[in-house]
């Protein structure tokens, strides 16, 4: 299975070895072993090839994404179910991958498609909060009648993300929060802002509105940089 | 001329475009941004809490499922 930059994967045991194509035979192969630092292709064409550690690495690394993307669509009671379904389609079709698109891209469009089929057979599988889509209330307690700042952002100790990654309590607080975000602003945050994704895809994934995804991320942002706010205030969650 | 609260509403967005050259720049935001310094911490602070978010949550991206999730998919398969 060729890769990019010249390089094949070859399988030997439970060991992926990657070789340079143009030097085959001249150097002995580079062994790499499945690690949490393979890259998705290497894994991905190990995985053809039967390499069950390879994916088992992929399910590792792509499980969070995948159920974050289904609880948006059918909530999280079904969400276990339909990215298990998801997975036996890629075991299935493991073969028929070839790699135009990413294999995250690809694995996440089966989620999103597996999820929307099981809502089109039971439209009841989600609570439909609409309120979610409304643009958020921007306290009238920041501004004054003509929209002005009546209480203006206040300083913050440091507004690098290097600098407050390094505060320990400020990540819990993080981390926790990020727990709580409803299913769909956590699908949106994690798709636009983690693995940056065109709006359009987003909408189109989780099956909304291009207007509907600002509106998400809008409140997941507000919503994190709350918790920013008030750990500067009291040094606390 | 937008108001303050009107940029903080569509802070995320001038964020999200602000992210795609080909977009054409929102010249309306970006005068009051040079005019206003409040607007302008919002929108750093917002940008930085994005960041920071992203980071914290890359880091516990990874489950521990895959074994458990191979094994009922070889069973049904
Ligand atoms: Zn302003």
């Amino acid at each position: 299975m060729p890769l990019s930059g010249g390089w094949i994967a070859v399988l030997q045991g439970n060991v992926l070895y990657r070789a340079a194509t143009n030097h085959k035979g001249r150097f002995p192969p580079l062994s790499v072993p499945i690690t949490p630092s393979s890259s998705d292709e290497l894994l991905v064409s190990a995985a053809q090839q039967g390499n069950e550690a390879a994916l088992v690495e992929l399910i590792n690394r792509h499980q969070t994404l995948l159920l974050a993307v289904a609880r948006a669509i059918v909530g999280a009671t079904h969400a276990e179910d339909t990215v298990q379904e998801a997975w036996l389609s890629v075991y299935r079709c493991l073969a028929t991958f070839e790699g135009r698109s990413s294999f995250k891209t690809w694995v996440v469009r089966i989620v999103s498609n597996e999820a929307k089929t099981r809502l089109r057979r039971d439209s009841r599988l989600v609570s439909v909060d609409e309120s979610e889509f409304e643009q958020p209330d921007t306290d009238t307690q920041n501004f004054n009648a003509r929209g002005h700042w009546s209480n203006p952002p206040t300083r913050w100790s440091n507004e690098s993300p290097d600098a407050l990654l390094e505060e320990q309590q400020l990540q819990r607080c993080i981390n926790k929060t990020l727990n709580v975000l409803p299913e769909r602003q956590k699908a949106a945050f994690l798709l636009r802002d983690l693995e940056h994704q065109p709006l359009e895809d987003i909408a189109e994934l989780l099956g909304i509105s291009n207007a509907n995804v600002r509106v998400l991320l809008h409140r997941a942002r507000l919503t994190l940089m709350q918790v920013v706010n008030h750990y500067q205030e009291t040094g606390q969650c | 001329m937008l108001n303050c609260r009107e940029i903080t509403q569509q802070a995320s967005a001038y964020l999200d475009n602000r992210d795609e050259p080909e977009r054409k720049p929102d010249l309306q935001f970006r005068l009051h941004l040079m005019l206003c310094r409040h607007c302008r911490r919002f929108i750093r602070q917002l940008h930085s809490a994005r960041v920071l978010a992203a980071k914290v949550q890359s880091e516990q991206q990874r489950t521990e499922q895959g074994d458990q999730t191979l094994a009922r998919l070889k069973r049904r398969n």
